[in-house]
């Protein structure tokens, strides 16, 4: 296509013939001047050759060009010479439809997928220095990482931020491609490649919890750590840069990104031809592009250095699960199992006419396996199923919202859903004291934790002598419990807080709730303990 | 916007990184740079403590699950039975070269921890054997929770007493189990309150027995630090006595009361006693211990 014209390179040092010829030169004014020439010369066309290797093509002269927006200098079109032949650069498109970069058309958010998978990859290739894959060094190398190398804290809060980031930004951009329509012909195995993207990214995610083995996670076996590593490190991520390369593809060069419907489908022919305006990627896309990118910079590097830490919770413990199994984003698959409307029609259903379809139900084939892919596989056929509606009613294919009000419907049903079971997964059903001990003594974290130790009192508090809120941190605290005790369902409750001095700089801390039993079997009394050290900080 | 403006935007927002950088430099490096000065810890080291802190917690939360029945609840030991841990020769290598252990302390707990000891070395003096915890070994413990214990253990060291190891604890113990029978004081306590020694012996109290605003301030520190234990008048049901094993003692009690002078009674409000709930209360100052033990010896009139 492009053929790069021969150019003669110069090379430094200049030969040592010219060297000498030039230093007899040097006796006569005019001999002077001319080698003063040559030397600008020469130096000038090392720097320009030095601009064009790093560039990839341009010379000095349409650097400067491109940094201030004029056209380019070199004919043919140097820029295009760039963006065809040079690897990094030829993953981009030369030129897109005005109206298809619009920022409230896409909300940039493929474009910061790409951007938080790429620090993924970074941050985490950093971290696989330090950490250690094995049952019995994995949560001491994670301690080394943000203990004893430097920016080793930084780099692993990086990887966790970006980590949810990415996860909130792909579901925000399945979202926005849903309601936009983009799934439509063309761009239908688009949408299957990034369905199966999407659930790359959960299950990525979701093995990285398990890794430091600590206990905020409640699954696996420590003798499989390896395995979970090589998926979440290399399997996973393999496949899933190979999609992304495919579902980049597929947008870059073969259907480009959508129009907005609007302008797509416009009756008038104006606005039709408007939107398809061409607009060059460089400079103006290209510029944008990189103040998204250090603004998102600027903002992960903010959060981590200022107000978000990746937690770590005590080792992993094979016979302590913690409370919350599931990550945030999996919410909404362990609140299938408080489902409150199919599982009790079931339970009516044997009851009532003995078929018992609810033992089924609420085994973990279905609930684990079946349900998350029948999910998985509504997805996938959205744009199948979308396009045999329009034929079933032999209507045309359209994007335009009002011809699809029962596709949007649906769209914003699915995500009502989504947050209704991610809400009824967050539930816990605990018993009314293991509930109050659970909110105020959590295992990790908490404001009595962060009240610590110095500020801790030693003795035996009763709680209802601090009925009313104090400034005082810690008696606060104390009356809040009080207020719930109080609210909680049990007869007679009285809550005690006894904090003991227990070790050198380290404080046992019990909670004690204690009502008179109603049920038989009923002991009465719940209790549980932590412990604070003066020095371990807990924001 | 001209191209020039956006290159601006980025290029300020760029620099602007340098702010949250610079700010994990200085809590990463200060020591590098010399920004913090020997005696301050930066940002970094801080954290390292952190989490030597935390599994201490960690190691305390084990301790209580796996340990306790047969060290006591404060490493004190149980007679006939089982080690105390808070021992002073077992943190400054005595016990290490009576068993021959060449690494150091560190490495002996956590070896005695992982892998137990199947031969006991001193079945004279004690019945139980040492389990194996490491899951290595058949146990339920992985070695992140094992260097958590030996960090709790070692934590010991600061308040290690100087007993032989292998014989009587000075301060008031029960052996965790033993049936409770109201009204009598702890195990060995007779025992002990005869042998007193400094700077306990002979203690008196500073106080009249029968000053009212002295027994008007031991009841305001009574009710406020024993009653919730003890009960309003000392007979050891208070609301949260429910669930103590063994029970407070009957304070109230008159036969109780004698067999309890008042030099050993100051001790075991300054001491506590080890494997009951009944915590040491020295940190009140001598002052407060006092005018509540007028007040609680007011109930019998024993002086
Ligand atoms: C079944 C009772 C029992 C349990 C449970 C137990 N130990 Fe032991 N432990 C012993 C006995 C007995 C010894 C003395 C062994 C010997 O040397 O003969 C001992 C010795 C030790 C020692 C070495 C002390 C020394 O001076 O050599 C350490 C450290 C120790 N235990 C820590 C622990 C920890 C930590 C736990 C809880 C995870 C624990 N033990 C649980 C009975 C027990
Ligand atoms: C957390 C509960 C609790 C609190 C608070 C408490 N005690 Fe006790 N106390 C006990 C228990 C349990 C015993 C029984 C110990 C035993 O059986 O050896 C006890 C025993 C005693 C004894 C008798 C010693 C003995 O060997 O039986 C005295 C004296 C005593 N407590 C005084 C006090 C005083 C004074 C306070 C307040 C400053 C106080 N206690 C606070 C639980 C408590
Ligand atoms: C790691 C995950 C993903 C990455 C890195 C990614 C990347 C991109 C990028 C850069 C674009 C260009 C346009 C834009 O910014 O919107 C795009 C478009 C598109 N993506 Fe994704 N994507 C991912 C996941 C998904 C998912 C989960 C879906 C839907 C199930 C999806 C479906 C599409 C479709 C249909 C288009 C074309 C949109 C249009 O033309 O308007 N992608 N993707």
């Amino acid at each position: 296509m492009f053929q790069r014209e021969p150019r003669r390179r110069s090379r430094l040092p200049v030969g040592l013939k010219n060297f000498f010829a030039a230093f007899g030169d040097l006796g006569t004014n005019a001999g002077r001047a001319r080698v003063a020439q040559q030397t600008r010369e020469a130096a000038w066309r090392v720097a320009d050759d030095t601009t064009r290797a790093i560039s990839g093509g341009l010379g000095i002269a349409d650097v400067r060009a491109l940094l201030r927006g004029d056209p380019p200098v070199e004919k043919p079109n140097i820029r295009e010479q760039v963006l065809g032949r040079v690897f990094w650069t030829h993953l981009r498109p030369r030129a897109y439809y005005k109206s298809s970069t619009k920022f409230s058309h896409t909300f940039g958010l493929g474009f910061f997928s790409v951007f938080f998978a790429f620090v993924q990859l970074i941050t985490g290739t950093l971290m696989m220095f330090v950490y250690e894959p094995s049952p019995a060094r994995a949560y001491q190398s994670t301690i080394t990482l943000i203990t004893q190398i430097p920016f080793g804290q930084l780099i692993r809060d990086l990887h966790y931020l970006s980590a949810n980031l990415l996860i909130v930004v792909v579901f925000l951009h399945l979202l926005r491609v849903y309601l936009t329509g983009a799934f439509k012909q063309p761009r239908r195995l688009t949408w299957v490649i990034g369905v199966v993207l999407f659930a790359l990214t959960l299950a990525i995610a979701f093995i990285g919890y398990r890794l430091p083995m600590d206990n905020a996670v409640a699954w696996g076996n420590p003798d499989d750590l390896l395995r979970y590593y090589l998926l979440h490190t290399g399997i996973l991520p393999g496949i899933g840069l190979f999609l992304v390369g495919a579902h980049y593809f597929r947008v870059s060069r073969l259907h480009g990104i959508s129009l907005p419907a609007s302008e797509e489908e416009s009756s008038n022919e104006e606005v039709r031809e408007r939107a398809r305006v061409r607009v060059n990627y460089l400079p103006d896309l290209w510029a944008r592009e990189l103040i998204w990118i250090a603004c998102a910079l600027l903002t992960i590097l903010a959060l981590a250095a200022f107000v978000v830490h990746a937690p770590l919770a005590a080792p992993f413990d094979l016979t302590r699960a913690p409370m919350a199994s599931a990550p945030w984003f999996l919410l909404w698959w362990q609140g299938l199992l408080n489902d409150p409307v199919v599982l009790p029609v079931l339970l009516w259903l044997r009851d009532t006419l003995w078929i018992d379809l609810a033992q089924f139900y609420n085994s973990a084939i279905w609930q684990g396996l079946i349900v998350p892919m029948l999910i998985g596989l509504l997805l996938l056929a959205v744009p199948y199923l979308d396009a045999w509606w329009d034929k079933f009613w032999g209507r045309a294919p359209s994007r335009l919202g009002r011809n699809r009000k029962l596709g949007i419907a649906l769209g914003w049903l699915a995500l009502g859903l989504l947050v209704w079971f991610t809400y009824l997964g967050a539930q816990t059903f605990a018993p009314p004291a293991v509930a109050i001990a659970q909110e105020f003594l959590p295992d990790n974290s908490g404001e009595m934790r962060r009240i610590g130790y110095a500020d801790l009192p030693t003795g035996s508090h009763e709680l209802a002598k601090f009925a009313a809120p104090s400034a005082d941190r810690f008696e606060n605290l104390l009356s809040k419990m009080q207020i719930r005790v109080q609210q909680a369902d049990l007869a007679d409750a009285k809550g005690f807080l006894i904090v003991e001095a227990w070790q050198a700089n380290l404080k046992k801390i019990t909670l004690r709730i204690t009502w008179t039993p109603t049920a038989p079997g009923e002991s009465g009394a719940f209790e549980k303990t932590i412990y604070l050290h003066r020095d371990s900080m807990y924001e | 916007m001209s191209t020039q403006q956006k290159l601006l935007i980025a290029i300020i927002f760029a620099l602007l990184t340098c702010v949250p950088l610079g700010a994990i430099a200085l809590n990463d490096l200060g020591r590098v740079f010399g920004a913090v000065s020997p005696d301050e810890r930066t940002a970094m080291e801080q954290r390292a403590l952190a989490y030597q802190g935390r599994a201490i917690e960690t190691g305390a939360e084990l301790y209580a699950r796996h340990c306790i029945k047969c060290h006591g609840a404060r490493g004190e030991g149980v007679p006939q039975f089982a080690p105390a841990l808070s021992r002073k020769d077992l943190f400054d290598g005595r016990r290490a070269q009576e068993v021959r252990w060449n690494g150091g302390v560190e490495s002996l707990l956590k070896n005695a921890i992982a892998a137990g000891r199947p031969a006991q070395s001193r079945p004279d003096l004690y019945s139980a054997r040492m389990p194996t915890f490491s899951r290595d070994y058949g146990g339920a413990l992985s070695a992140s929770q094992i260097d958590a214990l030996v960090a709790f253990a070692l934590n010991w060291q600061a308040n290690a007493t100087e007993v032989n190891a292998w014989s009587a604890i000075p301060v008031p113990t029960r052996a965790p189990g033993a049936v409770t029978q109201p009204g009598t004081p702890a195990a060995g306590l007779a025992r002990i309150c005869q042998s007193l020694s400094a700077p306990y012996a002979g203690r008196k109290s500073p106080y009249k027995f029968d000053d009212k605003t002295i027994l008007a301030q031991g009841k305001q520190i009574f009710d406020d630090k024993c009653a919730a234990c003890h009960g309003a008048v000392g007979a050891g049901n208070g609301p949260a006595a429910a669930a103590l094993n063994p029970k407070p003692a009957n304070l109230a009690d008159k036969n109780f009361m004698q067999a309890l002078p008042v030099d050993c009674h100051f001790f075991v409000i300054a001491e506590g006693v080890r494997g009951t709930a009944m915590p040491p209360w020295k940190a009140l100052g001598d002052d407060a211990l006092w005018k509540v033990l007028i007040y609680t010896r007011a109930w019998t009139g024993v002086p």
